[in-house]
C-alpha cells in the first residue's frame, strides 16, 4: 500500500520545519546559522521519515516480531550508530568528550524515564530525584565509608529502587494524574533533604573527594577510558530494554497502557507490573547516579532540581515515547543543541521552548515516531 | 463439597447510593451448562458480571465457585487465574495493537509459554519455541472465530461485531473453565453472529461453562440451556428457555418495557 505522499503532507512534513526553524533561529542566530539550522532540521526528517517508512512497510503492527526480524535498514543504523559512539571518544577533543559523557548520561536517564512515562503511560515529575539518590548514596559510601565503586553502584541502583516504592506503593493505585503530582512533590522532597540534612549530605555545600570508578590493570577511570566506561553502561542498558520489549513483561506493559481492565481480565497484576517497571526505571536512574557522582568527583543538590526532570521528559517526548532508538535521539539532541547554541545561554529554555511547540505542530509522535 | 455446581451465587446485593442495583440474587450454573440471563436495560446484569470478576464488591452475599473458592474480595486478575473470562458490554481491546498480539497478550500467564528471564535475555531456543508455540495457537484460535486473515491489522480498524469476536478469542487463549460474555450478539451482523452461535457451541463441547448476557431471544433459545432474567436488580424467573417465553411476569416485565 505505497502511495506516493501528496504535496500537502510534503508540504506539512519537510517544508514547513524547515522554514518555522529558520524563522526561530534567525533573530537569535543570524542568517547563515539560522539557514543551516533550517537544512538541518530537513536533513534530519528525511532521514527519519525513511527509516520509519520502511520499517512501517514490512510488519504493520506486529510487536515481537517487528523486533525479532528488525529490518536491515534499522540493523545498519543501529550499527552504524554504534560503530560512531566507539569511536568517537578516540576522535573528540576534551571538551566535545565531556559533551558525549554527558549525552550518555542523558541517555541512561531517558531511556530508564521511557519505561514509565513511553512504555506505561505513567508521568513522573520527579525523576532526576533517583538520579540524585544514586548520586548521593555513592559519594556518601565512597568518600565517607571508602567503600568500592562496583559495590557502591550496585548500592546507588537499589537505593534509588527502593526509595522509589515509597511512592509507587501508594500511588500507583490510582489514576496516573495522582502519580504526576506525586513524584513531582518526592522529587522536590529529595533534594530539599540534600539541602538540609547536613550531617549526612553536607547541606548546599555538597560532597567533595567522591572517588572516580577504579579497574584492575587500568586503575582509575577519568577522560576518554571513563566515557568508555558510560557508554558500556548505556549499551548494557539498551540491550536489555530492547529485550524486555520483545518478551512477556514488555508486553504487560503495551496491554496495561492500552487497556487496563482487559489486562486484568486476561490475569496481569496490573499493579504488580506497574510497580517492577517503577523500580526499575528508578534503578537505571540511580545507576546514571552512580556514574554521574564519580566524574564530578562532586555532587550537590544543585544538580538534582525539577527543572532537569522536565529536561529529561522532554527528551523522551522529542525522540517518541517508547521508541528506543527514539529516545536517544531526542537525549542527544537536547544535549548537543544547546551546546551549539552556546552563544545565546540566555534563550536557551527559549528555544527549547519553541523546538518542543515545533515539534507538537508537526510531529507530535516525536522525531522518530511511538512505538507500541 | 462437589456437586457439579461450577458457581453458585448466593443472597448478593450492591447499592450505588440509593440504588439497589442486586438484590439479593442467587444463582447457580451446572457444570457443562449455557446460562443465560435476561432482562431489561439497567436490570443488573452487567453489574453481576462485575461483582462475578472483582470489579465490584458485592455489598453482601457470597460468590463460591466450584464448591470451594470464595470469589468476593479478590482482585480481577487472581479471578483470571482461576480460569474465568470475562468479556465487557463496551468492548476491552488493545485498541492499537496488531490483532494477533491482542490474542498473545491473553496467553501471556498461561505456564506452558513462559520462561526464565536468562531466556528473556539470550533468546535462548526456550524462548524462542514458546514464542512460536503462543503464536501458532493464537493463529488458530483467530481462525476458529473466522478472523484469520486479519491478524496484522490493528485492533481498532476492525469492524465492531469483528472486535466482539476478537475479544472473545483473546479470552479463549487465557484457556478459561468459566467464560462470561456480556452482550455477545450485539451489534453482530446476521454472519457474524451465526458464526458466534457456531463458536459457542464448539466451546461448550470443549467443556467450558458459558454464562451470557443477551437480549435477542431467538439467539438465546439457540444455545442456552437455562435462563435466569433479571428486573431491577432481582431475580424474576428462572427456568427452560421455553417456560421462560411462556412465563407471564417475564412478558410483562421484560417485554413490556421494551
Ligand atoms: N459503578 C456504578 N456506579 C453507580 N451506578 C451504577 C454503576 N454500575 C451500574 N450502575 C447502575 O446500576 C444499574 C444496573 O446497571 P447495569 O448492571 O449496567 O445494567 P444492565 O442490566 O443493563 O447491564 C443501572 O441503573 C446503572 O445506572
Ligand atoms: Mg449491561
Amino acid at each position: 500500500m505505497t502511495s506516493v505522499p501528496s504535496i500537502r503532507t510534503l508540504f506539512t512534513t519537510y517544508v514547513l520545519p524547515a522554514v518555522w526553524t529558520a524563522a526561530i533561529a534567525f533573530p537569535i542566530m543570524g542568517f547563515s546559522r539560522a539557514t543551516a539550522a533550517a537544512l538541518f532540521m530537513l536533513a534530519g526528517i528525511i532521514v527519519f521519515t525513511v527509516i520509519t517508512r520502511r520499517r512501517g512497510l514490512r510488519r504493520p503492527h506486529g510487536l515481537l516480531r517487528a523486533r525479532l526480524e528488525s529490518s536491515r535498514a534499522v540493523r545498519h543504523a543501529w550499527v552504524f550508530v554504534l560503530a560512531a559512539a566507539i569511536a568517537a571518544p578516540l576522535l573528540l577533543n576534551s571538551y566535545s568528550l565531556d559533551v558525549f559523557t554527558s549525552v550518555l548520561f542523558y541517555m541512561m536517564l531517558a531511556l530508564g524515564l521511557n519505561l514509565l512515562v513511553g512504555d506505561l503511560g505513567l508521568l513522573n515529575l520527579g525523576y532526576i530525584a533517583f538520579y540524585g539518590i544514586g548520586a548521593y548514596t555513592y559519594a556518601i559510601l565512597a568518600a565517607r565509608f571508602g567503600i568500592s565503586f562496583w559495590i557502591a553502584l550496585a548500592a546507588g541502583g537499589a537505593a534509588a529502587s527502593v526509595f522509589s516504592l515509597i511512592i509507587a506503593i501508594p500511588t500507583l493505585r490510582l489514576r496516573g494524574d495522582y502519580l504526576a503530582i506525586a513524584t513531582l512533590g518526592f522529587g522536590e522532597i529529595v533534594r530539599i533533604v540534600f539541602n538540609n540534612w547536613d550531617s549526612l549530605t553536607n547541606g548546599p555545600n555538597g560532597i567533595m573527594n567522591v572517588p572516580r570508578p577504579w579497574l584492575p590493570w587500568i586503575g582509575f577511570l577519568s577522560g576518554m577510558s571513563f566515557t568508555y566506561l558510560v557508554l558500556c553502561f548505556v549499551i548494557l542498558q539498551v540491550y536489555v530494554l530492547v529485550r524486555i520489549k520483545q518478551c512477556r513483561f514488555g508486553r504487560y506493559a503495551v496491554a496495561i497502557r492500552e487497556n487496563e481492565r482487559a489486562s486484568a481480565m486476561v490475569g496481569i497484576n496490573t499493579y504488580a507490573v506497574k510497580t517492577v517497571y517503577f523500580m526499575l526505571s528508578a534503578f537505571f536512574g540511580g545507576v546514571a547516579g552512580v556514574l554521574f557522582a564519580s566524574k564530578q568527583m562532586f555532587v550537590s543538590p544543585d544538580s538534582f532540581t525539577f527543572i532537569e526532570s522536565v529536561y529529561v521528559l522532554a527528551m523522551v517526548i522529542l525522540g517518541g515515547m517508547g521508541n528506543i532508538a527514539g529516545v536517544m535521539l531526542g537525549a542527544f539532541t537536547l544535549v548537543v543543541l544547546p551546546e551549539l547554541l552556546r552563544g545565546f545561554v540566555v534563550y536557551r529554555m527559549l528555544i527549547f521552548a519553541l523546538l518542543l511547540i515545533t515539534m507538537m505542530l508537526f510531529r507530535p509522535e516525536g522525531l522518530l515516531g511511538k512505538k507500541a | 463439597m462437589d456437586d457439579g455446581t461450577i458457581l453458585s451465587i448466593t443472597d448478593i446485593s450492591i447499592m450505588f447510593g440509593g440504588l439497589k442495583a442486586l438484590d439479593r440474587v442467587t444463582i447457580g450454573i451446572r457444570k457443562g451448562e449455557v446460562l443465560c440471563i435476561i432482562g431489561p436495560n439497567g436490570a443488573g446484569k452487567t453489574t453481576l458480571f462485575n461483582c462475578i470478576t472483582g470489579f465490584l464488591r458485592p455489598t453482601s452475599g457470597s460468590i463460591v465457585y466450584r464448591g470451594a473458592v470464595e470469589l468476593t474480595g479478590r482482585k480481577p486478575h487472581e479471578i483470571a487465574a482461576h480460569g474465568i473470562y470475562r468479556s465487557f458490554q463496551n468492548l476491552a481491546l488493545f485498541t492499537n495493537v496488531s490483532v494477533e498480539d491482542n490474542v498473545m497478550i491473553g496467553g501471556l500467564r498461561r505456564k506452558e509459554f513462559s520462561y526464565s528471564i536468562t531466556d528473556m535475555l539470550i533468546h535462548t531456543p526456550v524462548f524462542r519455541a514458546r514464542e512460536a508455540a503462543l503464536r501458532q495457537e493464537a493463529a488458530d484460535l483467530l481462525a476458529f472465530v473466522g478472523l484469520a486473515g486479519k491478524k496484522d491489522r490493528k485492533a481498532g480498524e476492525l469492524s465492531y461485531g469483528e472486535r466482539k469476536l476478537l475479544e472473545l478469542a483473546r479470552g479463549l487463549i487465557t484457556r478459561p473453565q468459566l467464560l462470561l460474555l456480556d452482550e455477545p450478539a450485539a451489534g453482530l451482523n446476521p454472519t457474524e453472529k451465526t458464526e458466534l452461535v457456531r463458536a459457542i457451541g464448539r466451546i461448550r463441547e470443549q467443556s467450558i461453562n458459558v454464562i451470557l448476557i443477551e437480549h435477542d431471544m431467538r439467539f438465546v433459545s439457540d444455545i442456552a440451556n437455562w435462563i435466569v432474567v433479571l428486573d431491577y436488580g432481582k431475580k424474576l424467573a428462572e427456568g427452560l428457555p421455553d417456560d421462560i417465553k411462556k412465563n407471564k411476569a417475564v412478558i410483562e416485565a421484560y417485554l413490556g418495557t421494551r
